[in-house]
């Protein structure tokens, strides 16, 4: 980008290293250097290291790379406390934020069902003048959910292949330690239940078994917590043998780990929508790689990786690793083709010119920028009026309360205090099924003009408190709010 | 240090820098003791030369809203207490805390401010009895409050004149405009404006010589740790007067010091401590959010001066920041650390 633009990269760390050309600089002064017509790139991800930026992006919002499709991970850890959390999926998903609301605040049950239906995205897209994914699959699952009004702006760039060293294959084999003639199957990251490694060992193993011969790398660390690898490897003796788990190792050793690779297996599934960097790279150094033909992976060229199925996958998976053992010059060609995917569709220049159409584009929807706004600090809590009896219902509270966060005040009218108490009978505990798990109530008053008596303690008569209470609703019977409501203002 | 000619910063930005020093040193002569407010956070244009216990902001609510969330992460007096001007509830409680300058009898109460001032504080000061010394369109605002009379000061330095307006009860400014003549004899010329007996509304005007810049005195000013205002580290602690604080739990601190002196030409943060040494070999110092190269000054494994080269011409309030790889878990203890800092010292 640095040749299509000047260039400056906000970051959480000092110490990031940038292009030569590019400055680094502090993001929480950000507000400095910032104008409201300047070109903004943010990059996301549902990591604990992106919490800045999505901090940033609400400050400063521009054209946003959307890396991760679900983001309910990185909203924990930025929310503080299940009631703003409840009030994101609230504003992420409605509906479902009802349900699975109730059971998190009111039964403790949060379960991975939570990560997978609320992808947390909504905010993203109404905030952002433009969002780019890495795939069609991406965002057609962006324009399912969210509709098409709400995703016209979604750009799909593939992800690019990082031009970064890699070794060749001999040189590789013999700074890792590794015998130079040996079939190399080579996996990488962290080993998580999506990649399907029970497929992968109960495969590799059937090939041992067939009499071929072949070691498997993974280059990456484990997550005994999710899969325990090492365990699960005690069921095939044969794998066992021929298997070496490297554990955390930093960039250079991963690319010298694919580039002595004979074969990448990088399955996934089910996916989320996520593209692999590790895939990019992999694809960049010429090698042969086998994807689940799923989700963003069907959108690899047919003619660059190998597409795994996702029925009988053992079986095609086997078929697949003999096919490419027995016939090296298959597996070359499957390479070459790979590199030249990298080397023109993925490649910086071609990326580059793409971004820079998203972003030029997206100039023409910029966004105000809350950061470089003054925001003057509330004073009275607004009152916010909601008629009661049967209309009242917990998605029309919802929706009222949609954009408020912090203190206000709520109040239920009804006709007199006949209907109010009418609606506590028919819909008992009323509060408990109107408002949402993410609003606490503060304080609760009834109020009835024609009925209160007069405050005589304090001299003052209820009619003139009320008035001063409510002004121009001081006639009104029903029950008045004080809520707090967690969340952001998403 | 650097062996080149001292390179003056902008003409304007050194004199209203000697002008606020002026100013404080004329109203510290006049007034008596003083507690200031200094509103004017973060160059605390007046604090740095006064040591103000109390920096602030005018308006958080008419400043960018990045800025009052960045600047709201601060906290002074070596991270024991918030700013001034974020909050009303916490407001109210830093003006009645005992400790402070701004509560010792016999000290006179005194705001400065460069921006106007939110309503709700300038309310609240005012009927703290405070007087107000403003500098610039602030002064339009400010001069709406009530049984305040109005003093124009005016300091004079190399044909350029720098403008404040004091605003104190009725009561009490004929006394300090002979007072404020007075001590101004004592390092320069004044004008005392009109007399008290006429219409007492011309400005006091002194005419002094810019301070001289230090040659055979490198250290221009040091702030200890007990005083420093810092976002990203711990409170500071001590044993007497000697202390130091602790960096964490974030890899990042960023302190103010407020407007630098006009011949600072470099820095140096001491280092007393680190969890390990790779903390500071991995070191990052920023400048205003920028990068900047930084050198170290090694006096252990795990100690050293880091010495940062302010960039040729620049003037202002810095915001100093240091970056370490990462963080380590305290010992004994549940903090994760990065450095420990004891003081920062400013060179000529």
């Amino acid at each position: 980008m640095r040749s299509l633009y000047d260039c400056t990269v906000f970051c959480d760390d000092p110490a990031a290293l940038a292009p030569v050309g590019v400055a680094v600089r502090d993001q929480l002064q950000a507000f400095r250097a910032i104008g409201p017509h300047d070109r903004i790139l943010h990059q996301i991800g549902n990591n604990g290291g992106h919490v800045f930026v999505l901090r940033a992006l609400r400050q400063f919002p521009g054209v946003v790379t959307i890396h991760d499709i679900g983001l309910f991970y990185l909203y924990e850890l930025e929310t503080r406390g299940i009631d703003p959390m409840l009030a994101q999926m609230a504003f992420s998903a409605p509906r479902l934020a009802s349900v699975y609301g109730r059971h998190w605040k009111r039964l403790n049950m949060k379960t991975a069902a939570n990560y997978a239906l609320f992808d947390m995205q909504r905010e993203l897209l109404q905030r952002s003048s433009g969002v780019v994914v890495h795939s069609h699959f991406a965002r057609a699952k962006l324009q399912a959910i969210y509709g098409p009004e709400l995703t016209r702006h979604v750009s799909v760039i593939p992800h690019f292949a990082p031009p970064a060293y890699m070794p060749e294959q001999a040189e590789a084999r013999r700074k890792l330690g590794l015998p130079a003639d040996a079939f190399i199957v080579t996996t990488s990251g962290f080993a998580t239940r999506a990649k399907r490694f029970d497929w992968m060992m109960e495969a590799l193993e059937a090939v041992l078994k067939q009499g071929l011969e072949l070691i498997w790398i993974h280059a990456g660390e484990e997550r005994p917590e999710e899969y325990d690898v090492s365990a699960q490897l005690q069921n095939f003796p044969l794998l066992r043998e021929r298997t070496r788990i490297t554990g955390y190792i930093d960039e250079e050793a991963l690319n010298a780990q694919i580039a002595a690779c004979d074969l990448l297996l990088n399955l996934r599934f089910p996916s989320v929508g996520e593209s692999s960097g590790t895939l990019a790279r992999a694809l960049a150094a010429g090698r042969c790689c086998v994807v689940s033909d799923t989700a963003s992976y069907r959108e690899l060229p047919r003619e660059a990786v190998i597409h795994l199925p996702v029925f009988n996958q053992v079986r095609a998976l086997v078929q697949a690793v003999r096919a490419l053992h027995q016939d090296r010059s298959m597996l070359h060609s499957f390479g070459a083709n790979a590199r030249r995917y990298a080397e023109t569709e993925l490649s910086m220049a071609s990326v580059a010119a793409r971004y820079r159409e998203a972003i030029e584009e997206s100039q023409a929807h910029t966004r105000p920028r809350p950061g470089l706004l003054p925001r003057p600090l509330p004073s009275v809590p607004p009152i916010l009026v909601m008629e009661g009896g049967e209309t009242l219902s917990r998605e029309s509270v919802a929706e009222t309360l949609r954009d408020v966060t912090g203190h206000c005040r709520l109040l239920l009218k009804f006709r007199d205090l006949a209907e109010l108490a009418a609606s506590y009978a028919a819909r008992p505990p009323l509060l408990a099924e109107l408002l949402p798990e993410h609003v606490k109530v503060m304080d609760l008053r009834v109020l009835a003009p024609e009925d209160a008596p007069d405050n005589a303690a304090e001299g003052v008569p209820a009619a003139a408190a009320q008035e001063a209470l409510l002004g121009p609703l001081a006639q009104a019977s029903g029950i008045l709010l004080q809520l707090e409501i967690a969340g952001s203002a998403a | 240090m650097s062996d080149t000619a001292f390179s003056a910063p902008g003409h304007a930005g050194v004199l209203a820098t000697q002008a606020h020093q002026l100013m404080a040193v004329w109203l510290d002569a006049a007034a008596g003791p003083l507690a200031l407010l200094d509103l004017s956070f973060p160059s605390l244009a007046l604090g740095g030369f006064l040591r103000s216990d109390l920096p602030g902001l005018a308006d958080a609510g008419a400043i960018p809203a990045a800025a009052t969330a960045f600047y709201g992460r601060f906290r002074a007096a070596g991270g024991h207490r918030p700013l001034f001007g974020l909050g009303g509830v916490e407001d109210a409680a830093m003006l009645a805390a005992a400790e402070l300058a701004w509560n010792q009898p016999g000290r006179q109460r005194l705001v400065y401010t460069q921006d106007p001032v939110a309503p709700a504080i300038l309310e609240t000061l005012h009927q703290a009895g405070a007087w107000m010394l403003v500098r610039g369109a602030a002064a339009v605002a400010v001069a709406r409050l009530p049984a305040l009379s109005v003093l124009p000061l005016v300091i004079e330095t190399d044909g350029e004149a720098a403008r404040y307006t004091l605003l104190l009860p009725a009561e009490a400014a004929p006394q300090m405009r002979r007072r404020l003549t007075e001590a101004g004899w004592g390092f320069g010329h004044v004008t005392p404006g009109k007399d008290a007996a006429e219409d007492s509304s011309g400005p006091v005007v002194l005419c002094a010589a810019p301070l001289p810049l230090p040659h055979d005195a490198p250290l221009l000013t040091q702030i200890p740790a007990s005083a420093l205002i810092h976002d990203g580290a711990y409170r500071s602690e001590a044993d007497g007067a000697y202390s130091w604080v602790w960096t964490g739990p974030e890899r990042h601190v960023r302190m103010v010091f407020g407007t630098l002196p006009p011949a600072a030409r470099w820095l140096k943060v001491a280092v007393i401590g680190a969890g390990k040494a790779a903390q500071l070999e991995g070191l990052v110092a920023t400048l205003d959010g920028a990068t900047l190269p930084h050198r170290l000054e090694r006096w252990s494994e795990t100690s050293a001066g880091v010495i940062v080269d302010l960039p040729p011409g620049y003037s202002g309030s810095p915001i100093l920041g240091l970056a370490v790889p990462a963080t380590v878990q305290e010992p004994e203890g549940i903090r994760r650390l990065g450095l420990c800092i004891h003081k920062i010292e400013v060179f000529v």
